[in-house]
């Protein structure tokens, strides 16, 4: 029997939003809570994204009241970050238009999300285009680190940053969806207290591993910065960053078969690690390219979080994981390649 | 005379190989869990993933979903996945390569080639590499340890220190670094350093690699270690036996050196589970010099089996596959002098493939410049090449107070090569004869017989009026002419008199 959440169909919304049709659900879906997505319009017929909380569910789990607590604090988590991030006007993060709440059959409340509408992720995208676009490449890189700097700069780690998560819209470039799973140095989460937040494919070595750095800042700002290289690896070979890394690591030393300490494996992905950067470099047809590329990710993926991050920021700054020499770089890099001056492959 | 071997004492000493060999061989892992780390969310993201790429079968979900399968350890279960994205030609290169290099069966293990043996270009060739790679990664310990094992095959032991010094700081705890320091410091003899870098290891106490090691070490200093009693734990312990080998073979080895055969042989036999070379090439050892009944080794058969192999061969006198084993032995080890000495003898020696011998004994000389055994051999090739010059300036190089030691037959018998070799009979035939009375004295009558047949073959060779004298000696040699390397010689004396006539 459809849930609430599942029933809106058709229902008019404050504001004068008509809930389209349900989107179906992917399996495996994950979250701090279980939601119901669909394509909503306003009166002028401009097109969103809607995001419903299906409370109910949490009535069939072995405790529900602590799982109905779960999903209320993790839904007001996300509505709380998401409206810092409007105020603060965080251009490459997708803006929620509108936080509501309806009230179906008279009794059930279904509380909701508005996003606004992308035409997809990037991996869509790169699939439309079908070959590699040096400039867009670039250009979409400089966007998804503008987006996590913004997050950064009010001390929020996005920690889930994936292809998926990268959303793009026709006029404005790319932006950075899906902040369930962040953490706020300003306030608690449901899941902070989880060794891995964001999705664990994706997630850094120490992470995958195991081991969470005791640092909250390498632990959280440590983990974007992995994701934001991985990000850069997989816009430029098809592959994420620790797929990198495990192709040239014995399969003794892979994390699904690895039972020893982080420390005592990390020898060993450092020395893979370093050994499949000279096997990027020699992937650049462009050296000058290639060059740049393999430096952001020698100092973006190492799995040494210690070594991790910007030493040159950290010197003025006292923190490793700023992000602004980065962003100036993809900056440089799209406009000569807009120039014609940078070829890949 | 006379090119020396030696097959005294050997210990389980860990070996040395570069990162790619020692991972392959399986002596990196960790078979006891020391943590649980939670992966369920890798399942839930597989789900995921391929929830959408069944939706969608394109390209790049395909890419983000083999990332997913990749470190979930699952690729062999999604073959038309790797089929569809390999056989696009849309896909990246490098996505395309890696599913290239993982669809391919890679031996477990790689035999090098012979010629690598003798070509220092492509030692420093991999020095370059190394060099190149720790410019832009500093830190990678594992590279910092191939440096200086390239480093030690050319003999340059200082630089080598400094390598092996920069990875103990930067990982001294990590199995492979530990190990190969070890090694390392017990080539240049400095087992002292060997034994603190093993003995200080936290990891130690739970590690049956480094305890194997450190007990090793620790005997061959002649000292009993402080971590046997852990030893013996670890060594019932729920570890997988491959681990457990080299630890268990030497305990074993302490047992029957301390005369415990029964106890020390049980331990032993349960080391052949999983096995690697080196307990084999142990067990091999204890069966030559300390067993009466040996233990039963011929159902195991590790990777590289070249130390035992050339061994067994060299005393059933199968002299070529001593030769083969003997070589891919040093091939293994390359920095090793043990091998080059075997494989100098059966060449030289036994064989008279003086070229190849002088080609051996080139390499091991680089790593093993000061090596008295490797000098010596290296003069008796060069002399047999007839390069009595060279082989004259590398013999005197091993001091004297070395030359002289009374119990060096073999070095006294070249010493008397030599001089037969300048046109000195008489002061060749004295030192042969010396030599001949010193090893009949101490009992070691093979010794005696090849000094003996060296010297009839050298007085065949000078046209001495002592030859015949000489080769009537012989007959006092009888029971040790039946012995493989001795018949050698009588054979190489008939084709002197033969060229003779």
């Amino acid at each position: 029997m459809p849930t609430p959440a599942e029933q809106l169909s058709g229902v008019t919304l404050n504001g004068g939003w008509v809930v389209g049709k349900l989107i179906p659900r992917i399996a495996g879906h994950t979250g701090g809570y279980f939601s119901s997505s669909y394509h909503v319009i306003d009166g002028t017929g401009k097109p969103a994204f809607l995001k419903a909380m299906d409370y109910t569910r949490a009535l069939s789990s072995p405790d529900p009241a602590a799982a109905l607590n779960a999903m209320t604090n993790a839904y007001l988590f996300e509505r709380n970050i998401l409206q810092e991030c409007a105020e603060k006007k965080m251009s490459r993060i997708v803006r929620a238009i509108e936080a509501g709440k309806v009230i179906l059959n008279g009794t059930d409340p279904v509380e909701y999300l508005i996003f606004e509408l992308a035409s997809g992720d990037i991996r869509t995208y790169l699939d439309a285009i079908a070959t590699f676009d040096l400039k867009w490449t670039l250009s979409c890189l400089h966007n998804i680190f503008v987006g996590i700097q913004q997050l950064n700069s009010a001390r929020i780690a996005h920690q889930d940053l994936k292809p998926s998560n990268v959303l793009t819209f026709a006029s404005e470039g790319e932006k950075i969806a899906d902040l369930g799973r962040a953490w706020h140095s300003l306030e608690s989460s449901p899941h902070d207290h989880i060794n891995c937040a964001g999705d664990k494919a994706y997630a850094p070595p120490e992470l995958l591993y195991g081991y969470p750095p005791a640092d909250e800042n390498e632990r959280r700002y440590g983990a974007d910065f992995y994701l934001l290289g991985s990000m850069v690896l997989f816009l430029f070979t098809g592959m994420r960053a620790t797929t990198f890394l495990m192709n040239d690591l014995d399969p003794s030393h892979y994390p699904t078969n690895w039972h020893g300490s982080y420390q005592d494996v990390l020898p060993y992905l450092e020395h893979a690690f370093s050994e499949n950067l000279v096997t990027l470099n020699g992937s650049f047809a462009d050296k000058n390219l290639g060059k740049e590329i393999v430096s952001v990710i020698g100092q973006m993926c190492h799995p040494n979080i210690a070594l991790r991050g910007d030493m040159a920021h950290k010197a003025i700054h006292g923190s490793r994981f700023g992000l602004q020499r980065f962003i100036s770089l993809f900056d440089r890099l799209r406009l000569q390649a807009a120039l014609g001056r940078m070829k890949y492959p | 005379m006379s090119l020396i071997i030696e097959d005294k004492d050997r210990h389980v000493f860990p070996r040395w190989r570069d990162f790619a060999s020692t991972r392959k061989l399986g002596e990196l892992a960790i078979s006891m869990p020391e943590t649980t780390n939670d992966l369920s969310g890798l399942d839930r993201s597989l789900v995921r993933g391929i929830a959408v790429w069944e939706k969608d079968r394109s390209l790049w979900k395909g890419l983000d979903l083999l990332g997913t399968v990749v470190i979930a350890n699952r690729l062999t279960d999604f073959p038309e996945l790797v089929r569809e994205i390999s056989e696009n030609p849309s896909a990246p290169f490098l996505a395309r390569k890696y599913l290239a290099s993982v669809s391919t069966t890679q031996p477990r293990h790689e035999e090098k080639q012979e010629s690598s043996l003798v070509d220092e270009e492509a030692t420093r060739g991999e020095i370059r590499k190394s060099k190149a790679s720790l410019q832009s990664s500093p830190r990678d310990a594992v590279e910092w340890v191939e440096l200086a094992r390239a480093y030690t095959i050319l003999g340059e032991n200082i630089k080598a220190g400094a390598a092996i010094n920069a990875a103990l700081f930067l990982a001294p705890f990590n199995r492979f670094v530990l190990r190969s320091a070890a090694r390392y410091f017990i080539h240049i003899g400095q087992i002292d350093r060997a034994h603190s870098i093993l003995g200080g290891a936290d990891q130690v106490k739970v590690d049956p690699w480094l305890l194997a090691s450190e007990i090793s070490v620790s005997s061959a200093m002649g000292k009993t270690s402080k971590l046997i009693r852990a030893g013996r734990q670890i060594a019932t312990a729920d570890y997988r036996a491959s681990d457990l080998s080299e630890l268990r073979c030497a305990l074993g080895t302490l047992e029957i050196e301390s005369g415990s055969d029964r106890k020390g042989k049980k331990i032993l036999r349960s080391s052949l589970d999983g096995a690697n070379e080196n307990s084999v090439a142990q067990i091999s050892w204890i069966n030559r010099r300390h067993l009466s009944v040996p233990i039963d080794i011929s159902d195991v058969r590790p990777p590289l089996l070249h130390e035992a192999e050339a061994w067994s061969a060299f005393y059933k006198s199968n002299w070529d596959v001593a030769k083969n084993e003997s070589l891919l032995w040093m091939i293994d080890q390359p920095f090793a002098s043990a091998p080059a000495v075997l494989s100098s003898y059966i060449l030289s020696d036994i064989l008279a493939e003086h070229e190849t011998a002088e080609k051996i004994l080139s390499a091991a000389l680089r790593a093993n410049p000061d090596d008295e055994m490797l000098r010596n051999n290296m003069a008796v090739t060069l002399m047999d090449l007839g390069r009595v010059g060279e082989a004259e300036s590398i013999f005197e190089a091993i001091p004297e107070e070395v030359r002289t030691k009374p119990d060096h037959y073999a070095l006294r018998a070249t010493q008397g090569m030599l001089e037969f070799r300048k046109n000195n009979p008489e002061e060749g035939r004295r030192l042969y004869l010396q030599t001949i009375a010193a090893a009949l004295e101490k009992g070691v009558k093979v010794t005696a017989a090849r000094a003996a047949f060296h010297l009839a073959i050298e007085e065949v060779i000078a046209h001495t009026s002592e030859a015949i004298a000489a080769t009537k000696r012989l007959d006092e040699f009888k029971s040790e002419a039946q012995r493989g390397e001795v018949a050698c010689l009588l054979k190489r004396l008939n084709t002197e008199i033969d060229r003779l006539r």
